[in-house]
């Protein structure tokens, strides 16, 4: 394994735990929004990293910016329906979810 | 067992599972799911097959794409059926027989 | 093949039917909808795995997009609460065991297959020099089974046909108006024309790299989905002799160069070779912009009317073929 695999293993690590971590909340946290936000933040940033792992494993400059493009398009998504599912939510009068 | 084996046994997993879909229930919609998971899975059948030679072999990819284009159409046109159908007798639900049309 | 990779094969293999399981049987209409869009993801990474790449691009596109947009849109012209009892485990049981049994048979013929087979590739790579294009999977679609994509065209275009006279004329609820609100419209505006680019992109490489007429017009067909479902792209406002201009443009181009072979050469979809690239280029065009229309069309589920208003049902019967 060259440097730059040993530097893209971190990467790759830190991005599954991230997605677990997304995972975790939204199995676990109490409503709607709450899950939304765990997985909208930690999935971007485990994808970032995935991301920054890939290009680093690429060897070319074309494949990397190929790959920054999609993970801002998938941002751009994700947040687009992060935002879209969550107002439609509290249109619905779903409330927030307050500690007992 | 080697790569495209494997996927090709769960091609035919899905053909199994699509087709108890479409047996186990009534309400088109869920039919329509069941005929996708079939399609997919003869797909997956085709393309893992296909992945046994080096390089792969490009006939069954032009068949399963097209073949996928033309399963979305269909799905797009049974679904505007099960609307148009509930809109005509109130159940997205084929009549059992002798209820007036059989299956 | 490294131990990582057979690990992915295998926990993709074993999660496609348990996912499609789910899908089946999930209680839930709307969650069950949910598991195979689902499923068209991990699908598309099955089709990476295979080595399929413009397959994969084109489940990506369809299978989490325009499938997903098809079935919530039934859902919600449909009356949620109308859902039959379901079967008694013990029926689930009986039609499993049915199922299993007419699909066992296949999948120890599968099972028994050799492990490498040369197929067709050493045939088809032979001949793909004699084709306009060099990417094998291009060559076969529109050359050596040309026939069958020129068919497959056609029923896109009926589909859309069945899809409209379905919707009838639109008694039913009417539909809402989008209703975007500014993150949406603003992100839409941006993908858009990333889009039109995308598969101007997809549609010139295919010749020579995975790609072509049916990813570029699924990449199209997604962006005037997304388009129309914020707004932004009003369907509705084209003229209805345009919509359907372009719905019959892919079929009628790809009838008119089969019919030119025909007529020169004696021999169905024998392109020239000196114009088979050119000839090549401009079907794919007119088939990317008639996919992307029937994707389109099939979403919006309305049939273009040329005159809105004072349209008697009695000019019906006369218009129609």
């Amino acid at each position: 394994m060259t440097a730059l695999d040993w530097l893209a293993l971190p990467c790759f690590a830190a991005s599954a735990y991230f997605f677990l971590a997304g995972t975790v909340g939204l199995l676990r946290f109490p409503d709607l929004f709450t899950r939304l936000h765990a997985l909208t933040k930690a999935d971007n940033l485990g994808l970032g990293l995935a991301v920054v792992g890939l290009c680093l494993r690429s060897g070319s400059l074309a494949v990397s910016l190929k790959l920054v493009l999609a993970w801002l398009l998938a941002m751009l998504a994700s947040s687009t329906s992060c935002h879209l599912v969550s107002r439609a939510a509290l249109r619905r009068g779903l409330k927030p979810w307050r500690r007992a | 067992m080697s790569q495209p084996h494997l996927y090709a046994l769960s091609g035919v997993a899905l053909v199994a599972i699509g087709l108890l879909g479409i047996l186990a229930h009534r309400h088109l919609v869920r039919r329509i799911i069941g005929l996708n998971v079939t399609g997919s899975g003869v797909f997956l059948v085709l393309v893992a097959l296909a992945a046994r030679s080096t390089p792969a072999d490009p006939v069954p990819h032009a068949l399963v794409l097209t073949g996928l284009v033309v399963g979305v159409s269909a799905t797009a046109l049974g679904l505007a059926l099960a609307v148009r159908l509930q809109r005509e007798t109130g159940g997205p639900e084929v009549p059992e027989d002798g209820e007036g049309g059989g299956r | 093949m490294s131990p990582l990779g057979r690990a992915l094969d295998l926990v993709l293999a074993v999660a496609l039917p348990l996912v499609a399981a789910a899908a089946v049987a999930r209680r839930g209409l709307v969650e069950a909808v949910m598991l195979l869009f689902s499923l068209g993801v991990l699908l598309a990474l099955a089709w990476a795995r295979l080595g399929a790449s413009d397959i994969a691009m084109v489940e990506a596109a369809l299978g989490a997009g325009v499938t997903g947009v098809l079935f919530l849109t039934a859902l919600s012209r449909l009356d949620a609460a109308a859902e039959a009892p379901r079967r008694s485990p013990l029926g689930w049981a009986g039609l499993s065991l049915l199922a299993a049994a007419a699909v066992v048979p296949v999948g120890l013929a599968v099972a028994a297959l050799p492990r490498d087979f040369a197929g067709l590739v050493a045939p088809v790579l032979r001949a793909v020099p004699e084709t306009g294009a060099t990417h094998p999977v291009t060559s076969v679609l529109l050359d050596f089974r040309g026939y069958d994509t020129l068919l497959e065209i056609a029923v896109l275009v009926l589909a859309v046909l069945g899809a409209w006279a379905a919707r009838g004329r639109g008694e039913g609820a009417p539909s809402r108006a989008p209703d975007p609100g500014p993150l949406l419209t603003a992100a839409v505006r941006v993908v858009l024309p990333l889009s039109v680019v995308m598969a101007g992109v997809l549609l010139w490489i295919g010749a020579f790299m995975p790609g072509g007429a049916f990813q570029a017009g699924t990449v199209l067909g997604t962006a005037l989905v997304l388009g129309s479902l914020s707004g932004v792209v009003r369907l509705g406002r084209l003229p209805a002799w345009l919509v359907r201009a372009v719905l019959a443009l892919g079929f009628a181009v790809f009838l008119v160069v089969a019919g030119g072979t025909a007529a020169s050469s004696g021999r169905l979809l024998d392109y020239p070779l000196a114009h088979a690239a050119g000839l090549l280029l401009a079907i794919e065009a007119a088939l990317t912009l008639s996919i992307a229309l029937v994707m389109a069309a099939l979403v919006e589920g309305r049939a273009p009317m040329s005159e809105p208003a004072g349209r008697t049902p009695t000019d019906e019967p006369e218009a129609a073929p």
